[in-house]
């Protein structure tokens, strides 16, 4: 399948008073076109540094992430905020809903930002609401939600603009397992998405992902196929 | 993000914080109120003021002193009018060489005439300017009386009285007045001597506001008035014998030409004052006086943009994470600066509009009060708000809001998305 996203040496450090912490060191990989990958490794390992490196939310300090052959190095401000509106959808351990906001204008939202008129833009959120099971919840905010509701909002707001990259950092972190199960059920159901999930959680990975990436000390130590 | 959503997003993140944005408005109310009430006493003023020169024979009229030499081609300083060079009697030559000049309608002298007035029925007598009007310049009166008549022979002893001193000094209806007898008597006479005294009648009523501030006078037949003038010499310093003259009043075929005229009369040796050259004066003066007062009421506006940068940077703080989530979801940094300013902004239109009309209401409830007390007529109106300054203190407030959310909608912009995200 095509190559989606490719990630030659990337490194990122972060520099704390006198040391310096490397959160990612020289890690290169690819993800294909519709593929689904587990990102895991233990607290600190540097996967959600990963992630946030190719959501384009934080810049490596040397190395190179492409998405679809463009260098995100070389983006400009702007261009990065363009590259997360049309390309990727993300979906965090805290849900992160804008809480004074409902279900229906929390989906709304990446469509704002786009420009996206009214009308377009309020067929579209009802339509992914109900996807992910929520008709009856669109004018609740996220304080008169379950946890399992708010995060099925927040899948509904990572694809509502039809991302091609789907980005989960600990989705099911904050859940029970009967509830973290459906999740992972939904989004096993998205066709034609790579998706790539961090979570710590070993066996979660195995049962949902056909790819494993381990990551230890900011190192690759596994990339499993099955 | 297109305006329309950035606006109604900012007014529904300040509508979730009621309390905050009213308390942050309200110093804004002040800082307008006080700049709207400040600047539309100088406006009113200044309109009570103009309203005396604006009419059209305000404008038509030129005033016109005999100065020696060349002192009245020299720039004059503002309302000096000859006055620093050695001033000359004017005779009848002189009005007849006005007269010559292109532009000029008519001459009618002034004889700065003095009288102590009694009219009949009425307790006490007042200190009133009293002119002559010539037979060529009857019909011209005639246009502006208001009730009786002109007179229609000039040798009877009849006058003209102006609306402003019955309403003002005496308290008479235009219609109550007229063939009411009026009596002069010298202004510098003591009580005690026996007054020399000269009955008139009132044969009509002059329109004041059409004659701007020349409106304030009496008027006789030109001819009655110089031989009261010889009786009752008003003052030993001024002229007072026929033929002699302090100053002359100039009519104009065309208000437009009145600085052409003014400059032929300033080069045939005549000092000149206008109603245009004192309105520039008097609107430049009223402009620093404005200026000043626009400058003190915009203290407290200046404050109270103190209070919207604070309010605005306790947002940006407290909206970290939601400003990390709009940035993971594609907002450029452009769209989440525009969304504070506008905030900002909201803070101050709603302020501005709301000071506005405080200000413009406190205007009018002072205007009331002063009224009785300082025994106003009804048609003067203290404060006035004009559309420039409606328009302009919104404006300003809203300028000013913008400037004080600046730095925090800055702040906001360059946020890092991963710090604001990772904010828990």
């Amino acid at each position: 399948m095509a190559e989606l996203v490719r990630i030659e040496r990337l490194t990122r450090r972060y520099v704390m008073g006198e040391t310096v912490l490397s959160a990612l060191d020289g890690v290169s990989l690819d993800f294909a076109t519709g593929e689904i990958a587990a990102i895991v490794g233990r607290s600190g390992s540097g996967k959600s540094t990963l992630l946030q490196l190719i959501g384009g939310l934080d810049r490596p300090t040397s190395g190179e992430v492409f998405v679809r052959g463009k260098r995100l190095a070389e983006s400009s401000e702007d261009e990065l905020a363009l590259y997360r509106r049309q390309d990727v959808g993300f979906i965090f351990q805290f849900f992160n809903l804008i809480p004074t906001l409902t279900a229906q204008q929390n989906v709304e939202l990446p469509l704002v930002l786009a420009g996206v008129p009214k009308a377009e833009r309020a067929r579209r959120a009802a339509e992914l609401l109900s996807r992910t099971g929520l008709e009856g919840r669109r004018a609740h905010r996220p304080g008169q939600l379950s946890g399992g509701e708010q995060q099925r909002v927040a899948i509904a707001r990572a694809l509502v603009h039809d991302p091609p990259l789907l980005l989960a950092d600990e989705p099911t972190g904050n859940l029970d397992s009967k509830t973290a199960a459906e999740i992972l059920e939904l989004l096993r159901t998205l066709k034609d998405k790579t998706i790539l999930v961090v979570t710590h959680d070993r066996v979660l990975a195995d049962g949902f992902a056909r790819r494993t990436v381990e990551l230890r000390d900011g190192k690759v130590v596994g990339d499993e196929r099955r | 993000m297109n305006a329309a959503d950035t606006l109604s997003m900012a007014w529904e993140n300040l509508a979730r914080r009621k309390g905050r944005t009213l308390l942050t408005s309200a110093g804004v109310v002040v800082g307008v109120a006080s700049l709207v009430l400040m600047v539309s006493l100088g406006l009113g003023l200044q309109r009570q003021v103009v309203q005396l020169f604006e009419t059209d024979e305000s404008l038509r009229t030129l005033t016109v002193r005999r100065v020696r030499g060349d002192a009245a081609k020299k720039k004059a300083a503002p309302f000096n009018f000859g006055l620093d060079a050695q001033m000359l009697p004017m005779t009848d030559k002189d009005l007849d060489e006005i007269r010559a000049i292109p532009g000029i309608a008519s001459v009618r002298p002034e004889l700065n005439l003095f009288l102590r007035v009694a009219i009949e029925g009425k307790e006490g007598a007042v200190v009133y300017p009293v002119e002559g009007v010539g037979a060529d310049e009857e019909a011209r009166y005639a246009k502006h009386i208001v009730a009786g008549s002109m007179w229609t022979s000039r040798t009877d002893k009849v006058c003209l009285l102006p609306t402003a001193f019955l309403e003002l000094r005496v308290n008479l209806k235009p219609g109550e007045a007229v063939n009411r007898k009026v009596t002069f008597t010298g202004f510098l006479q003591d009580d005690a001597e026996a007054p020399d005294e000269d009955v008139y009648t009132v044969a009509g009523v002059l329109d004041t506001e059409a004659f701007g501030f020349k409106g304030r006078q009496i008027y006789l037949p030109l001819d009655q008035a110089l031989s009261l003038r010889e009786r009752k010499a008003a003052h030993p310093l001024l002229p007072s014998k026929r033929g002699s003259y302090l100053s002359a009043e100039v009519r104009l075929s065309d208000p437009r030409q009145s600085e052409e005229v003014a400059r032929r009369l300033r080069n045939s040796g005549f000092a000149t004052l206008s109603a245009v050259e004192l309105l520039k004066n008097i609107n430049l003066i009223f402009l620093v006086l404005e200026g000043f007062m626009a400058c003190v009421g915009a203290i407290g506006l200046v404050v109270s943009l103190f209070g919207i940068a604070n309010t605005m940077a306790m947002a940006v703080l407290e909206r970290t994470r939601e400003i990390g989530i709009m940035k993971a979801l594609g907002a450029r940094n452009g769209d989440i600066g525009r969304l504070f300013l506008a905030e900002a902004a909201s803070i101050g239109l709603l302020g501005g509009t709301v000071g506005l009309a405080a200000g413009a209401l406190i205007g009018k409830a002072l205007n009331f009060i002063a009224h009785p007390v300082f025994d106003l007529p009804p048609t003067v109106s203290l404060f006035h708000v004009s559309a420039w300054l409606a328009a302009g203190s919104v404006v300003f407030s809203v300028f000013v809001s913008v400037l004080a959310g600046w730095l925090p909608a800055r702040r906001a912009a360059r946020m890092e998305p991963v710090a604001a995200v990772r904010y828990e």
